[in-house]
């Protein structure tokens, strides 16, 4: 599996060597930071690349911050269990502290970086539930372009992404809540580290000073090609109180999917379990914001 | 370190065992750490059908690959190794068979090699159930071979079927009929894979005087190194096993898996070869625990007596017909009296991967169905599962199905401290919340030993074996416990030389629970013989009778007169002329049975057996069916306890691998392939998986010291399928009859319909059908 | 092609010539004669690769060691340089933490970076801790016990 690695000192280094007008970037390159994706698909030999990218160093790619509006800005190669550990991601997005704080294994943590999980296009990234219920959005850049997606319009499918071949993720901007927000993360798991669960969901209410929901956030993920929205259940938890039959019946409004079969559990499973899954994250969720204001996982 | 001298090499305490400050350092060696010089890395291309005639197999490509330096096929072995299933022939029967061997430089040229190996496949059609495999329009796989014991009314209607034993004793019919209730069930099991963390090494070597020496991760150094010189076609002393410290072997371990392919490839290229497997390899084509059918039928009076038991077992052996199918028999019967009994035990050839041993092999799958069938009885009658147990629980001086007399069996204490331990009977804490318990026997193996015990020159000693360390402890613990025991030294004096086979004396191996429990009294003896020595020596020089002196802390004193003299000064005497050698050794016979009672292949007796109860308390979520764990309780008759930390490490190390295969391990199979084959999928239980696991050591002290030394290692997994499915069972009101008890299982149970149980198996209870007479 | 890395590797500096394919497990184990990380199952799914990487865990096994460059490795050999890790083996050792060893190093090499981080863990902070490190023999009981342990020698 020989190849020749670079490590370039810049972003607009590293853009360079994948501008699609050089002949040589044309050659299979792959870009790597925390390698956990790469590294396991070289080893099994799904890949064959003539030239990896070491990007996980870039200091554009580093950094967290809130900017002027109260959106977290967290640069593409942090990992996971720096944004596990942040003060700023505990205050501002929580959620994400959380998800990333459990996902696979303290191992794999230290590694993966949150841009990589995004771009690898696994079913199986737990960050990203959290990054759609928080309405995050990805900018990506090229030589010659800069472009701002919303999350769910870089997760195209099963190994597929919006990523051209010559563009980096460089940040995750998650917006500032605009009223008090309670969230929950809810898993059904075989094992509870390594292997993530089965079906989770994450779920993240904005509610107003009277108890109403607002927004409501609701990513369903693990079940499904790529984690998705579920936005018939957001709207019917919209508008009124987040409590008891309103929740339930939401919940059941999470059918008619197009799900994952794995030999850790038929689609036909996942499709029952489903809906309890999302009630009671939305419960927990709405407990939460009745409660301390605060979130609350498991 | 002081020592409690107990005779009888009993010297009670925790001593840590000379590896533990090696490994806890970095510096304990595996088979995988041994580097030579100019060593080779070798490979095998396995089939990529599960049943196939070969066509056509070119390897020319691979040949020619630049740092390839062999490649072999089928016709290249010696004709010893031929048609013995090292490399397929004409035909391959599952996806673990190995068609071509490569030797390279790297292992990434390996690699390579084995994809320029271009091989072309008539895919002919396989069986992979058991019930598919024995209906006789199915391909039959071996024709012609034929099982001896199979009643001839039977052979005609069975296919495939690779070994058969039979268990039989009463008037079956008459208990049936004379029975209240009669409870009749299928249970399945599915292939589970053993998971040590080393996989399965070798590296082999051709030494320049033509010996050939294979460093091993295998836990049965001599049996192996039998079997591979038969293979190789010469004497046995012209091949070393080099063996020591083994990375976990849970059975998988057992008898010979890389090390021919080593051996073959080292012999072609005259330069040492490493064969390590990866773990898709030793997942994909290991030898697992075989995936079991059993079909039970009991009957039992009114009052709880059992009265009848019937059972009809299948082992899947995949495309060796390894299925354990014979210990499926008794350890289905359970350690309870139930005077009308028929077993029959069926090995049947499939195209999965062959099976092979796996921690208490047949135990986990035959105890999950006798224990929940017991439970359905129960249930039938009304009546507590405890109080079923307990009524039946096999006293002193009953006699187990199959003639042997029981004793020292205290199931019933056993029975009752596990559920204590998770307060049985008291009032459930939520209503998804449920209790189990379920009760074992299991050997401490037989098979020889002898141990070397030198004197060193300051009193010091050596254990010679030929054991292996495979992580209980059995020889580095419990070894210098009991020499240490009978020279009243510590045990931290006591050097265990593991010697492989050609630097050392005879050892039976690793495997079945019998190291302490035969090594063990070998080394007694041994130690015995060399304490013997010393008093003979020190009576001389304090002149006083030997029997009357004392040996403790490194001083033989005569209590008479108070003179004494070290230890260490009767060795460093003898050291001048010679040399203090104590010699022991073990055998071990099947204890006594009737004949009558046993056909076929079935292990007729359990050689000083362990018993046990597992009691165990679940949570079910009815939504998801997802089976939580919250703690299984142990109690285990371990006869008399050497190291306690070591017994609990076991009991709970046993007892968490259960629980995986409880709920969740199953090596899942389409067509022969397996589907799961990395650690991702294949789901070990993580320290965030691991419940309470309390545990209780009973010891039934048949006598002091070791020989009273009951097997540890492998009871504790028998039990626990059974007591966590028979917890599910009683906090959902249904059972569920196949493992492992996955929430897609448990929930379809729950919904009274089917994911994944087979047709007729649908009912929430068995029919419980009651007979004869009505109620008094 | 090869390239010049250069790492501290328990506490010294190392310079190395490494193809950039090769994971740092196997460069530890090939080049630097560093064994007690092992290889057992190549996906990063079972920890006994684990090394520390600036003093936190890593699976060593998806690690290409090109990319490291400048930074700080700790293996189960450096463990006795502080008085942490003796704390830790020497705790393993004595509550029966060890069985096959195959698992220990990672194991110890999690604990450490547990502890160096809170001195004082809950149990289901430790069980977090070592999750990613499958043990097969020992039911985690007294690996759990023995973290215990060496956190309680470290904090009197």
């Amino acid at each position: 599996m020989s190849f020749d690695y670079v490590e370039p000192a810049s972003l607009d280094e590293a853009l360079a060597i994948l501008d699609q007008s050089r002949p040589e970037a044309r050659l299979e390159t792959h870009l790597m930071a925390g390698g956990t994706t790469l590294v396991r698909r070289l080893r099994r030999r799904e890949v064959r690349p003539r030239l990896v990218v070491g990007i996980g160093r870039l200091p554009e790619l580093g950094g967290l911050s809130e900017e002027a509006d109260g959106t977290l800005r967290i640069g593409a190669a942090t990992t996971l269990s720096a944004l596990a550990r942040s003060a700023a991601v505990s205050r501002l997005a929580p959620l994400l502290a959380e998800v990333c704080g459990r996902t696979r294994s303290p191992q794999i943590r230290t590694l993966a970086t949150l841009g990589g999980a995004l771009c690898a296009g696994s079913p199986l990234a737990e960050p990203a539930l959290a990054l759609l219920a928080l309405d995050a959005a990805v900018l990506l850049r090229s030589s010659g372009e800069r472009r701002r997606l919303p999350l769910a319009e870089l997760l195209g499918g099963p190994g597929r992404t919006a990523l051209r071949a010559d563009e980096i993720l460089t940040a995750i901007l998650v917006p500032g809540a605009s009223a008090d927000r309670a969230w929950a993360y809810e898993g059904l798991s075989r094992r509870h580290a390594v292997e993530p669960p089965l079906v989770a969901a994450a779920v993240a209410l904005e509610l107003d000073s009277d108890g109403h929901c607002r927004t409501a956030r609701v990513a369903l993920g693990m079940a499904t090609p790529v984690p998705i929205r579920l936005h018939s259940v957001e709207r019917a938890v919209e508008g009124g109180r987040p409590e008891g039959e309103r929740l339930r019946s939401a919940a059941e409004l999470a059918v008619g999917l197009e799900l994952r079969e794995d030999v850790r559990a038929s689609a036909e499973y996942r499709a029952r379990v489903i809906p309890a899954i999302v009630r009671r994250a939305l419960v927990r969720a709405a407990e939460a914001g009745r409660g301390t204001r605060e979130g609350v996982a498991r | 370190m002081s020592v409690d001298r107990r005779g009888g090499g009993s010297a009670k305490q925790d001593y840590p065992g000379q590896d533990a400050w090696l490994k806890v350092v970095g510096g304990a060696e595996y088979t995988v750490d041994v580097r030579l010089p100019r060593m080779l890395h070798g490979a095998a291309l396995r089939s990529a059908h599960p049943h196939a005639r070969i066509l056509r197999l070119d390897a020319s490509r691979a040949r020619a690959l630049p740092g390839v330096r062999a490649v072999l096929t089928a016709t290249d072995l010696p004709s010893s190794a031929r048609g013995r299933r090292v490399l397929a022939e004409d035909r391959v029967t599952s996806m673990a068979d190995a068609v071509a061997l490569v030797a390279a430089d790297t292992p990434d040229l390996a690699a390579e090699a084995l994809r320029l190996i271009e091989v072309e496949y008539e895919p002919l059609r396989g069986v992979f159930d058991v019930l598919e495999a024995i209906d006789p329009r199915s391909p039959t796989l071996y024709p012609g071979r034929l099982v001896a014991a199979l009643p001839p009314e039977q052979a005609a209607s069975l296919n495939n079927v690779a070994g058969y034993g039979r268990v039989q004793c009463g008037d079956l019919e008459r208990g049936f009929a004379e029975s209240d209730v009669v409870v009749e069930e299928e249970y399945r099991t599915p292939m589970v894979h053993q998971v040590s963390l080393e996989p399965r090494a070798a590296v082999a070597m051709v030494e320049s005087g033509g010996k050939l020496v294979v460093w091993s991760s295998t836990q049965v150094p001599f049996g192996a190194r039998a079997t591979l010189a038969n293979l190789l076609g010469v004497p046995p002393a012209r091949v070393a096993f080099r063996t020591g410290l083994v990375g976990g072997g849970f059975g998988g371990k057992s008898g010979l898996h890389v090390e021919p392919l080593a051996a073959l490839l080292a012999m072609a290229t005259g330069r040492p070869v490493r064969f390590v497997n990866s773990r898709y390899e030793e997942l994909q084509a290991g030898t697992p625990r075989p995936a079991t059918l059993i079909r039970i039928k009991t009957g039992a009076r009114r009052d709880g007596t059992l009265l009848a038991r019937q059972i009809a077992a299948f082992g899947d052996g995949g495309c060796t017909g390894v299925g354990w199918a014979a210990r499926l028999a008794i350890l289905a019967l359970g350690p309870y009296r139930i005077p009308n009994v028929l077993a029959e035990t069926y090995d049947v050839y499939t195209n999965n991967v062959p099976g092979g041993a796996c921690r208490a092999p047949g135990a986990p799958p035959a105890v999950f169905a006798g224990e929940g069938n017991l439970d359905g009885v129960a249930r039938a009658l009304g009546m507590d599962p405890l109080e079923i147990r307990l009524k039946n629980a096999w006293r002193d001086g009953d006699v187990s199905a199959t003639g042997q007399v029981i004793e020292h069996a205290p199931v019933a204490e056993a029975l009752r401290a596990a559920a204590e331990r998770v307060g049985w009977g008291k009032r459930r804490e939520s209503p998804s919340r449920g209790l189990g318990i379920a009760a074992g026997w299991w050997q401490s193996g037989p098979g020889n030993s002898v141990v070397l015990v030198l004197l060193n020159v300051d009193g010091s000693a050596q254990v010679v074996t030929g054991a292996i360390e495979q992580g209980p402890g059995s020889a580095t613990i419990g070894l210098p416990l009991i020499v240490a025991g009978e020279l009243g030294i510590a045990p931290e004096q006591v050097e265990v030389v593991l010697a492989g086979t050609d630097r050392g004396p005879q050892d039976g191996g690793s495997g079945g629970s019998r190291v302490t429990a035969n090594l063990g009294v070998a080394t007694l003896r041994a130690a015995q013989d060399a304490r013997r020595q010393v008093l003979e020596r020190a009576a001389a020089e304090l002149d006083a009778p030997a029997d009357r002196l004392r040996l403790a802390a490194g001083l033989i004193s005569d209590p008479a007169t108070g003179a004494s003299i070290p230890l260490a000064a009767i060795a460093a005497a003898a050291y001048a002329t010679g040399q203090i050698v104590g010699y022991g050794s073990r055998v071990t016979q099947l204890p006594a049975h009737d004949p009558a009672r046993v056909a076929g292949n079935v292990w007729p007796a359990q050689s000083n057996p362990a018993y046990l109860a597992q009691a165990a308390e679940v949570e079910v979520d009815r939504e998801t069916g997802e089976v939580r764990v919250i703690r299984v309780a142990t109690a285990q008759d371990v006869g008399y306890a050497l190291s306690r930390t070591a017994i609990e490490g076991q009991i709970e190390g046993g007892t968490l691998q259960g629980i995986g295969q409880a709920i969740y391990e199953e090596l899942t199979t389409s067509e022969g392939r397996i589907t799961n084959p990395d650690l991702f999928r294949y789901a070990v239980p993580t320290a965030l998986d691991a419940p309470e696991m309390p545990v209780d050591v009973l010891e039934s002290r048949k006598a002091e010291g070791v020989a009273g030394v009951k097997g540890v290692g492998e009871a504790p997994i028998c039990t626990t399928p059974a007591a966590i499915a028979n917890a599910v069972r009683d906090a959902v009101g249904v059972p569920v009859r196949q493992l492992p008890l996955s929430g897609e299982r448990v929930l379809a149970a729950l919904e009274g319909g089917s994911l994944s149980l087979p047709a007729g198996q649908r009912d929430a209870e068995a029919p419980a059908r009651p007979r004869g007479r009505e109620s008094p | 092609m090869k390239r010049r890395i250069e790492l501290e590797v328990n506490g010294e500096r190392v310079q190395l010539e490494v193809e950039p394919d090769r994971t740092l497990l196997d460069v530890l184990r090939s080049d630097l004669g560093l064994s007690g990380a092992k290889d057992a199952c190549a996906t990063g799914d079972c920890g006994a690769c684990t090394v520390l990487l600036d003093g936190e865990p890593i699976n060593s096994c998806l690690t290409l060691a090109v990319a490291l460059s400048g930074r700080r490795v700790t293996t189960v050999e450096g463990l006795a340089d502080d008085p942490l890790g003796r704390a830790l083996q020497r705790a393993f050792v004595e509550h029966g933490a060890v069985q096959c060893g195959y698992c220990t190093p990672g194991l110890l090499l999690a604990a450490k970076s547990l502890l160096a981080r809170c001195a004082s863990p809950d149990e289901a902070g430790i069980r977090a801790a070592i999750s990613g490190n499958l043990c097969r023999c020992t039911g985690y009981v007294k690996v759990v016990a023995a973290i215990q342990a060496a956190s309680q020698a470290q904090t009197t």
